[in-house]
């Protein structure tokens, strides 16, 4: 279990990078730290590797260990940058085992058990250059589990991949995450990462944790309107006199009879599985509307509406 | 047309720079250089020059050799430092280690006879040679390396190596030096030619006892025939040739 007690960062020249939080992670869990950036996230992860302090009085625990002295390479963590990270001075198999090595435990077999771990068996003898972006970051996720970390601490891993890539990589991660069981804290500012690999996403702005929460608290309680338009699309417009905040998958095509309130079509997207229409309903912003009717939508079109008044939220 | 008229171009200008260096050799190895190649080839001038100054062949190579290791030492640590601390300081020092690129070798040499010249020991002894050699050749090793270890994402290397649970030691000698050794190669290559070739400095601060190679060039020019002067610019010639074609050979590997 990691903690954070009453953590805070203000780096040198000033800038609040952290505002004090407390935070804890459960043995097994992962949380994903998401925001835009400059939210203060990477900082948090840092923190938590060791790779930066926290001011005073905050403190880090690992398992009830106080661990806030204690720099990086005592803490036992691993870590995935997105960079990679991988020495390109060292073929496949020795960035693999250079934990091990360390610490003095490194064997042949040892090394080829990881790469089996991470689909690349009989990669060992081949550089770094001689991969894929996503094989490389195979090689990462190894390297740093090779080391039994009490924590994975992955910072935008999939970021500097290619979308198809970075799906399958997605499932990797998720399927290596829950297999072994270990701590994990991965920081995105992508949300359908964060939705599909954390237990629990903890929202930043600004320094802080807005929320923190299930994907699905998250996604279908969203304590603020940052949260809120962070994850998913959410549609805001004044009904009954006061703020609505839906979602377009909760909105739907009605009679007029039925509708809640109407609009005309600005713009129509024809997404194959879904038409994704974009309705000037007189509010400030555009209601977007998602609908599996097979007909062809017409700009300047009129359609009525009607939202669950269970998917509403006002905040 | 053009063709043949840009060809004989190029020639002309590479005559103009070759044909002095032919004759140069050629005057070291010509019996009498005033009667001219009629008088016969001979190696008794190179012979004559290896037993005047064999000394300051390997006195050059000597200080070379130091100041290589001098500059090993202190510039890539320093360059290590520039490189992982960017900042206003960094910034104004790595323009600092310039200057003695840019001062005039003489100028660098009279500062150092001011300062030091009380110090009769140290006045006479070949460590002050090697002082001005390293203060000249100092900054084309920082930045070689500094260069290398630019290129690469250090910073990141070095958490990634932290995260591993290797101390500073360790992922100094495994991570850092292993990436930046391109940079080392060539920054070794640069000081070794440029240390050889030094005269400013080393003219001014050199003793009789303390002659290197260029230094005992001139003094063959002022004060030998000029075949003697010539053939030991053929010896020169030879050592410093591979030098330099090893480094056009880095550099092309390194650009690749």
């Amino acid at each position: 279990m990691i903690r954070l007690d009453s953590v805070a960062k203000t780096f040198a020249d000033g800038t609040r990078a952290l505002k004090r939080l407390d935070l804890e992670i459960a043995e097994g869990e992962t949380l994903v730290l998401l925001g835009p950036s400059g939210c203060g996230k990477t900082t948090l992860l840092r923190i938590i590797a060791g790779l930066e302090t926290p001011d005073e009085p905050g403190r880090v625990s690992f398992g009830g260990e106080d661990v806030t002295a204690l720099p990086i390479e005592r803490r036992n963590v691993g870590m995935v940058f997105q960079s990679y990270a991988l020495f390109p001075n060292m073929s496949v198999a020795e960035n693999v085992g250079y934990g091990l090595r360390i610490r003095g435990e490194l064997t042949p077999a040892k090394v080829e058990e990881l790469l089996a771990l991470v689909h690349l068996e009989g990669f060992g003898a081949r550089q770094v250059d001689q991969l894929s972006g996503g094989q490389r970051q195979r090689v990462a996720l190894a390297r740093a589990l090779a080391v039994r970390p009490r924590a994975l601490l992955l910072d935008e891993p999939l970021t500097a991949l290619d979308a198809k890539l970075r799906e399958q990589l997605r499932i990797d991660i998720d399927r290596l995450l829950r297999s072994l069981a270990i701590t994990a804290v991965y920081v995105t500012h992508d949300q359908s990462e964060a939705m599909a690999l954390g237990d629990r996403i903890a929202v930043m702005q600004a320094g802080e944790i807005v929320q923190i929460g299930t994907p699905r608290d998250i996604y279908y309680q969203p304590r603020t309107a940052f949260v809120a338009d962070f994850i998913g699309t959410m549609n805001r417009l004044r009904l009954n006199g006061s703020d609505a905040l839906f979602r377009p998958e909760d909105t739907r095509l009605v009679l007029e009879a039925q509708a809640q309130f109407s609009g005309t079509i600005a713009s129509a997207f024809f997404l194959g599985d879904h038409t994704r229409l974009m309705v000037d309903c007189g509010g400030a912003q555009l209601v977007t509307v998602e609908t599996t009717e097979r007909r062809e939508f017409a700009v300047g079109e009129r359609v009525h509406l009607s939202v669950d008044p269970k998917a509403i939220l006002t905040l | 047309m053009r063709f043949y008229l840009q060809l004989a171009f190029t020639l002309l200008v590479t005559a103009f720079l070759i044909v002095p260096v032919v004759m140069s050799i050629l005057a070291g190895v010509t019996e009498n250089f005033f009667i001219g190649l009629k008088s016969g080839l001979t190696l008794r001038w190179i012979v004559e020059v290896w037993e005047l100054y064999a000394r300051t062949v390997y006195f050059s190579i000597g200080i070379a050799l130091a100041c290589l290791a001098a500059t090993l030492v202190l510039g890539v640590p320093a360059a290590y430092v520039l490189a992982r601390a960017q900042n206003r300081w960094t910034r104004a020092f790595e323009e600092l280690l310039v200057l003695p690129v840019a001062v005039p070798g003489l100028a660098t040499a009279l500062a150092l006879i001011l300062f030091y010249g009380q110090l009769r020991g140290f006045r006479a002894s070949w460590t002050f040679i090697l002082v001005g050699h390293v203060l000249f050749t100092l900054p084309f090793m920082v930045r070689s390396v500094l260069a290398v270890m630019a290129a690469i994402d250090l910073r990141t290397l070095e958490d990634a190596a932290a995260s591993l649970g290797a101390r500073f030691a360790q992922r100094f000698f495994h991570v850092v030096l292993p990436n930046a050794r391109p940079g080392i190669i060539a920054g070794s290559l640069m000081v070794v030619t440029l240390s050889m070739g030094e005269f400013n400095i080393t003219w001014m601060l050199h003793t009789p006892l303390t002659q290197t190679l260029p230094v005992g060039l001139a003094d063959a020019y002022a004060s030998m025939r000029l075949e003697i002067g010539s053939a030991y610019t053929v010896i020169f010639f030879f050592m410093i040739v591979p030098l330099l074609l090893a480094l056009q050979w880095l550099g092309e590997r390194t650009v690749r």
